[in-house]
């Protein structure tokens, strides 16, 4: 071949080479481009995770897996993919890629996990990276950022409640005001089942609050424990967990001498309730039963709560006409027995049935007469323990508020 | 645009609070009770009154005792006297008769019983009335009472002649409303 058809065949034969090449290579004209295949790096952490370099500093929890979405980014510079894997099965995801541009990755360290991890990122042609996960057992809720930990003085099981506003209530009774509102509770190392109610003002702009369940308004979330002696409770701002629905019957019918004696022209009558409506709510927890009432001369807003632990629980709450009327008997509550003072509760003992009532006194005889109530009540809790275990409210010893910090800094 | 401006439209709102300030003050009642005349006989036997406070409501309460003869008629004629202390005419009635508490039920010992306004006379109906134990006539007409002036209140009383002596049979409410001009 002579000289001249050489170079008009490399002439020709060189760009056509090129031009097959970039047509069929996976990425086509990126074929001809210098530096790397991809870059790993840290994406968007929360606050509580300490980066080093390649170093996340993260954390897992007992409880479940603790979640890092978009915890690592991959920027690709090819249009390929990259595998993914981890030592501790940490990513889902066993590759990103496509075209070219930033993948993120997300982490899910796994409950109870504790130590390093490394979490590699490979390709066929070579290239590799690595990001390294030390990680912490900590006894933390996972995804949370704060906690209220509430130090309780008491003994059996107690349903506790938090609301929006962060107020604690113990079967029903406000009892402190907390930092932080959720609805993950764990208490003795466990993440209770939970129940999310609704509740709302039956009047208005009362002091203190005349509330009752309903299918809309302020949210509470509630939870039993069981006490034994002086103990933290842990509530973490966080979704609630799942929750098995569990077969309650309706709350038992509240038996007790409700009304009082007003005077009339021909004799006096007790002035009984008459139920106006009634509405049943069933959570994950409980089953409640809300009842408004009306009598001559006071409208009874009353529930009623079953509940999966053998107690069960009412709150009553009395509006009062203001009259001229005389009495001799005022029975917010009476289901029988005597009436005793324990503290600051009321105690009426029927058979083997305890009712255990915090409030105005329940019931109340005049001699010589007096006045018949006027305006609202104080609300009247009750919890009924057919047990014979349950021992009152524990008191709130302490509430504070942790924050999560990252584990180094 | 115009879905834009109605809605501010909508959420536009200009309140004005005025502050106001309220005293709450006493004063003395309008009338005052005083046991009857009819208090000296027999050392009160047939009438007396004393009061109590019920500390649960805050209320004054005036207690008045009558006592009845089993099978007699007892008219106590000054048992209690309703004095005027404001420099106002004030209007007086008894009211809204009704009976709190039956010692005795089934047995009706008070036959007949009536609270009257025995001075200033003048009201068209100025008694209450009680047969068998059940109010019948609850409320009087209005009398008026000039400044200073007091009102006398009389009783009638048939007690059955079957009541035990020296027991309680039944207790009324009783008010006395006080309208001044």
């Amino acid at each position: 071949m002579r000289r001249e058809q050489v170079i008009r065949t490399l002439l020709f034969f060189l760009p056509s080479l090129v031009f097959i090449i970039a047509l069929t290579a996976p990425g086509g004209d990126y074929a001809f481009r210098a530096g790397p295949l991809a870059e790993v790096a840290a994406g968007q952490l929360p606050y509580y995770v300490y980066v080093s370099n390649k170093t996340l500093h993260l954390y897992s929890s007992p409880y479940a897996t603790w979640p890092y979405p978009k915890a690592l980014e991959v920027k690709l510079f090819y249009p390929t993919t990259v595998l993914i894997s981890s030592t501790c099965g940490a990513v889902a995801a066993s590759s990103v890629g496509g075209d070219p541009g930033t993948y993120p990755v997300d982490v899910v360290v796994p409950p109870g996990f504790q130590g390093d991890c490394w979490v590699n990122f490979t390709h066929t042609s070579g290239w590799r990276d690595a990001v390294l996960l030390r990680v912490k057992l900590v006894d933390w809720y996972p995804g949370a950022t704060e906690r209220a930990v509430v130090t309780l003085n008491g003994s059996g099981w107690q349903f506790v409640q938090v609301g929006q506003g962060g107020t604690l209530y113990i079967w029903e009774r406000p009892m402190a005001q907390i930092p932080v509102a959720g609805c993950v509770f764990v208490y003795n190392k466990s993440v209770l089942l939970t129940e999310t109610q609704h509740y709302r003002e039956v009047a208005p702009n009362i002091i203190p609050p005349a509330v009752a369940p309903s299918s809309s308004g302020s949210v509470r979330y509630g939870a039993f424990i069981k006490l034994d002696g002086v103990s933290q409770l842990y509530i973490y701002k966080a979704d609630c967990p799942t929750t098995p629905r569990l077969n309650l019957s309706e709350p038992p019918p509240l038996r007790a001498e409700i009304g009082v004696v007003l005077p009339t022209p021909t004799g006096p009558v007790f002035d009984a309730p008459v139920v106006n409506n009634t509405v049943t709510y069933t959570t994950g927890l409980r089953t409640i039963n809300y009842t408004e009432a009306s009598a001559r001369i006071y409208r009874l807003y009353v529930y009623t709560y079953n509940t999966p632990v053998g107690l069960w629980g009412a709150v009553l709450r009395f509006n009062f006409a203001l009259t001229a009327l005389l009495t001799v008997k005022i029975s917010l509550f009476r289901p029988g027995g005597e009436l005793q003072r324990v503290g600051d509760v009321w105690i009426y003992r029927v058979g083997n049935v305890t009712y255990w009532i915090y409030g105005p006194q329940p019931y109340r005889l005049c001699e010589p007469p007096c006045g018949a109530p006027a305006g609202w009540q104080e609300p009247l809790y009750v919890v009924v323990d057919p047990t014979g275990q349950w021992r009152g409210w524990p008191k709130v010893i302490a509430v504070r508020r942790e924050v999560l910090q990252p584990w180094r800094s | 645009m115009a879905v834009l401006l109605g809605a501010a439209a909508l959420f536009a709102a200009v309140s004005v609070i005025n502050v106001t300030y309220w005293y709450v003050n006493t004063t003395a009642p309008p009338v005052t009770k005083y046991v009857g005349d009819d208090t000296n006989v027999m050392n009160g036997t047939f009438v007396k009154a004393d009061w109590y406070y019920d500390s649960n409501t805050g209320l004054n309460i005036t207690r008045i005792y009558v006592t009845g003869v089993p099978g007699d008629i007892v008219n106590i004629t000054n048992a209690l006297r309703v004095c005027n202390n404001y420099d106002v005419p004030v209007n007086i009635r008894i009211s809204d008769v009704s009976l709190l508490q039956d010692y005795y039920p089934g047995n009706n010992y008070i036959r007949y019983m009536a609270v009257k306004i025995v001075d200033p006379p003048g009201a068209a109906d100025n008694r209450v009335e009680i047969r068998d134990e059940a109010a019948v006539d609850t409320t009087t007409d209005y009398v008026t009472l000039a400044p200073g002036q007091c009102a006398i209140l009389g009783v009638d009383l048939v007690i059955d002649a079957n009541a035990p002596y020296y027991k309680t049979l039944a207790a009324y409410q009783i008010n006395i409303e006080k309208v001044p001009q």
